[in-house]
């Protein structure tokens, strides 16, 4: 069976029945979403636990139960390692794992999976475990990745159920009361445990600072909260920036991101209200310097920037270049200091950010987003997946919302990447399809996608446009053409579309 | 033959390790793996049959170079182990008009790839591949390679290339580059007529196209500037250098100090119908004293200024640009002209000014800059 973007799919993996991908806005959801728990607390009761140990013990799990995380502490996380490694030792097994992210620092995990602790992985995978995976070490069931926006839709149409949610938080209350922006390990906006705490069974917080009841500001409501541990630290703030957090400095990205915001000025829907979307990537962070500057010097009042919030959108509200930030995750701490001070600098969860099934997201009102790619290909579709050698390295973060909702999407992407060229003929993986993309900005011009017929009107003759077939040709010119990576037939990964069809599969790389 | 080594391991260079062999026998280490290895190999492999080297072990360390640095390094390295060089016939090349708008000429170091690539992305006016003083001595042999096979394989879009040669290295240079067909040939330190001659003969008749631009940058080059514009007929601009110009006056660089040279300079330029162009400004972060030079010396005369850092092209453009006022004024000039033709008239007059032949020129010049600058 071939989905919409050319991709051939069995009709099951592992136990799952295979939907393909038909289009950005062809599926309709089923009328009801998955049923909210109940609890009871009665006066006197207490969440709190002694220890970690006390709280998975109350908290019901067992095998074959499913858990989740949430990667707000990203490369400073201290708390996956820590509960699963208690979880391993109390003899618990088979257990999914739903985590929003995984990172490098959760590399012990492997030897987890290699003794069947965890034999499912529902989540995106950053680093060494995928490319443990890409190796086909195999889980019972192929990992499955989701945009944050179609994680949100997964858990909230029942399609994943979580027995267990583990909350790390930065303080909280003894009665689960508790946000993310305060305290030694604040990290700003609690995007992902917002949705897990309203849809999971047992919800348990986890904080290194317990304080007074009530703590306030309220993020996660005692309503939806069973249990409490304190423990003595979750995370390492100073690690919760990854990647690239500083702007580019070579000129030709530079140049690239300059002629993004002419695009986007001659385009005409940079005006008072404009609203945009930008990411933490080197190139990233210069259009959103440049957009700045732009705004700045032709008195442009913003509506409002979604995030991924850093540092330079930070400096965009402060001076009143944009009304309001809206914010799911925090990427550095000038952004979690700014959403602890600013009431403009509002957090929102990742229904609200991109979930495609409800009463609208907020991906829907961007006039513009700024994404990343590892590859692109000349139907516009966009691999952020695996690198160019197959290998699973990347989680689909906000792209395919993004890239939905957003009328202008931008993919930044240098032609070259040292000798690989970054536009294929095909991209290795499908992550986010073409017909939601709609402008390819290279170094050397700007593709845009045929789709776009009103955009290109706009611009042509007035910036470096070039069709995406000469841009490919042109890159393979200088370089010649890479090799295709060979893969076996073994599945590790399926690539889910926000509206939870089937874009792709990842298969384990076979060795030369 | 010994142990040769050619290259950098900087990024997106390569280095390339020769030394004798019992058979032709090609080790590749590749930053991605085997993805380009077959590619890269029938590369090496094409260059040594060529050449009808059988006997050698070479070694390439990729470090994200494209195709025509890693055939650079091999032809330097061979070059220097054994001392063969194939010669190619030079590529075709579109010259350019002897007036076209050099309001900016980017200087490209000749022995950095990562410079070298993208030099034709920014949209500079000129390009000037450096072999001289941008280039360590131990590196000028494999630069010469890299500038050539750069001109012939790659693609800078619609900037004019031009290549900075070595005084004292000329035949070596012009014998490579010329390979490459670039459209002009930047000559340093230029201090009489005679360093021109000595270029023009060693010339090959084939590259009547080809253009110099002499680099004046001594108080005697500024002396004998009018004698040096006149020299060829290729010459279709005067450089102006300021660094080594500073230094042989022993002054201070300063506006004052300089005066009186660039003066001289644009005089023997535009006495001999040539351009005027001037020196670089050192300070890269500084574009507002970028501006405020580059719009004194369009007052002045010149036609353009030498660039070291790509953001500093489109403050220049920019100041060459006429403002909206300067334009409107000119299409108003241009129409009082042609109604007073029209009535037969050889003279007109605008809000009381009278409109001669040397106005209408100025008025046509702005007009034409505003074209070049997409303004209108």
């Amino acid at each position: 069976m071939k989905n919409k973007v050319g991709r051939d799919l069995p009709p099951q993996i592992g136990t799952r029945k295979i939907r393909g991908y038909r289009g950005a806005f062809a599926i309709k959801p089923i009328p009801t979403k998955a049923s909210l728990p109940t609890r009871c607390m009665y006066p006197g009761e207490s969440k709190l636990c002694s220890s970690l140990d006390d709280a998975i013990k109350k908290s019901g799990l067992c095998n074959g139960g499913t858990i989740s995380f949430h990667h707000h502490l990203r490369n400073g996380d201290r708390v996956i390692n820590r509960v699963i490694d208690r979880i391993a030792k109390m003899g618990i097994r088979d257990i999914c794992l739903v985590p929003s992210a995984l990172f490098p620092v959760h590399k012990p995990l492997i030897d987890h999976i290699k003794k069947g602790v965890i034999t499912q992985i529902q989540g995106s995978l950053n680093g060494p475990l995928g490319a443990f995976i890409s190796q086909g070490k195999k889980l019972e069931e192929p990992v499955v990745l989701r945009s944050h926006g179609g994680r949100a839709r997964a858990i909230a149409a029942g399609e994943v159920t979580i027995d267990v949610a583990f909350i790390a938080a930065p303080i909280a209350d003894d009665y689960g009361n508790c946000n993310g922006s305060l305290g030694d390990s604040a990290f700003g906006a609690m995007g992902f445990p917002i949705v897990d705490s309203l849809y999971a069974h047992t919800v348990v917080i986890i904080t290194d600072n317990l304080q007074p009841y009530p703590v306030t500001p309220i993020s996660i409501p005692q309503t939806r909260v069973d249990y409490v541990v304190c423990i003595d630290s979750i995370g390492d703030p100073q690690r919760i920036k990854t990647g690239t957090m500083e702007i580019t400095r070579s000129p030709a990205r530079l140049l690239m991101a300059k002629n993004v915001v002419r695009l986007l000025d001659e385009s005409g829907v940079l005006r008072d209200g404009f609203s945009f979307q930008a990411g933490a990537g080197g190139t990233s962070l210069a259009v959103t310097k440049f957009l700045h500057d732009h705004m700045k010097k032709k008195n442009i009042t913003g509506g409002f920037a979604m995030g991924g919030i850093t540092g330079y959108v930070v400096n965009m509200l402060e001076d009143g270049s944009i009304n309001r930030i809206l914010d799911a995750q925090s990427f550095d701490l000038s952004a979690v200091e700014s959403i602890r001070n600013n009431p403009f600098h509002q957090e929102v969860s990742h229904i609200m950010f991109g979930d495609p099934h409800t009463g609208g997201c907020v991906v829907n009102r961007q006039d513009a987003c700024f994404l990343g790619a590892t590859e692109v290909d000349l139907d516009f579709n966009v691999n952020v997946n695996t690198h160019s050698d197959g290998v699973l390295l990347h989680g689909i973060g906000g792209h395919q919302d993004a890239a939905a909702g957003s009328d202008i999407t931008v993919i930044l992407a240098p032609l070259l990447r040292g000798r690989v060229p970054v536009i294929r003929e095909k991209v290795t993986t499908v992550t986010t399809p073409g017909d939601t993309v709609d402008v390819i900005a290279t170094e050397y011009g700007m593709a845009i996608n045929p789709l776009r017929d009103d955009i290109i009107k706009r611009v042509k003759g007035k910036l470096p446009i070039r069709d995406i077939t000469d841009l490919y040709k042109f890159a393979q010119g200088m370089t010649g053409t890479p090799r295709k990576v060979e893969f076996t037939d073994d599945i590790v990964a399926v690539i889910e579309y926000r509206d939870g069809t089937v874009l792709d599969t990842v298969r384990k790389v076979k060795k030369g | 033959m010994k142990k040769i080594q050619v290259g950098t391991d900087n990024k997106n260079d390569c280095v390339v390790e020769i030394v004798p062999g019992k058979k032709r026998v090609i080790h590749l280490l590749s930053k991605t793996g085997d993805m380009f290895e077959k590619h890269i190999k029938d590369l090496t492999q094409k260059i040594l049959v060529d050449q009808g080297i059988k006997k050698i072990h070479i070694t390439i360390q990729e470090n994200g170079a494209l195709d025509y640095v890693i055939k650079s390094r091999i032809e330097a390295a061979l070059e220097k182990a054994l001392g063969i060089t194939r010669m190619k016939d030079a590529v075709k090349r579109k010259p350019t008009p002897k007036n076209k708008a050099r309001r900016t000429r980017l200087y490209v170091p000749g022995n950095n790839p990562r410079m070298i690539t993208p030099a034709g992305i920014y949209g500079s006016d000129c390009i000037i591949f450096d072999l001289e003083d941008s280039v360590p001595v131990h590196q000028k042999d494999a630069a010469r390679y890299l500038v050539k096979n750069a001109l012939r394989d790659l693609d800078f879009g619609n900037s004019e290339l031009w290549v900075r040669i070595n005084k004292d290295d000329i035949e070596k240079d012009l014998s490579q580059i010329l390979q490459g067909s670039p459209q002009g040939i930047c000559i340093p330190k230029v201090e009489n007529s005679e360093d021109i001659y000595t270029i023009e003969k060693m010339m090959p008749g084939s590259s009547g196209q080809i253009k110099f631009m002499p680099i004046i940058e001594s108080a005697r080059g500024i002396i004998n500037a009018p004698q040096i514009a006149t020299a060829s007929k290729r010459i279709v601009a005067l450089a102006f250098g300021a660094e080594d110009l500073t230094h042989d006056l022993g002054g201070e660089r300063s506006w004052g100090t300089l005066a009186y040279s660039r003066g001289a300079l644009v005089l023997a330029a535009k006495a001999s119908g040539i351009q005027a162009l001037d020196t670089i400004y050192p300070d890269t972060r500084d574009e507002r004293g970028l501006r405020e030079e580059t719009k004194k010396i369009r007052a002045m005369g010149f036609d353009g200024k030498g660039v070291i850092h790509p953001d500093q092209i489109p403050p220049i453009h920019d100041c060459f640009t006429p403002s909206t006022q300067e334009i409107k004024d000119a299409q108003a000039i241009i129409k009082a002209l042609q109604e007073a033709k029209k009535k037969g008239l050889g003279v007109a007059s605008l809000e009381g000014k009278m409109i001669d032949e040397p106005v209408e020129r100025k008025a046509k010049k702005i007009l034409s800059l505003a074209k070049q600058n997409h303004t209108t």
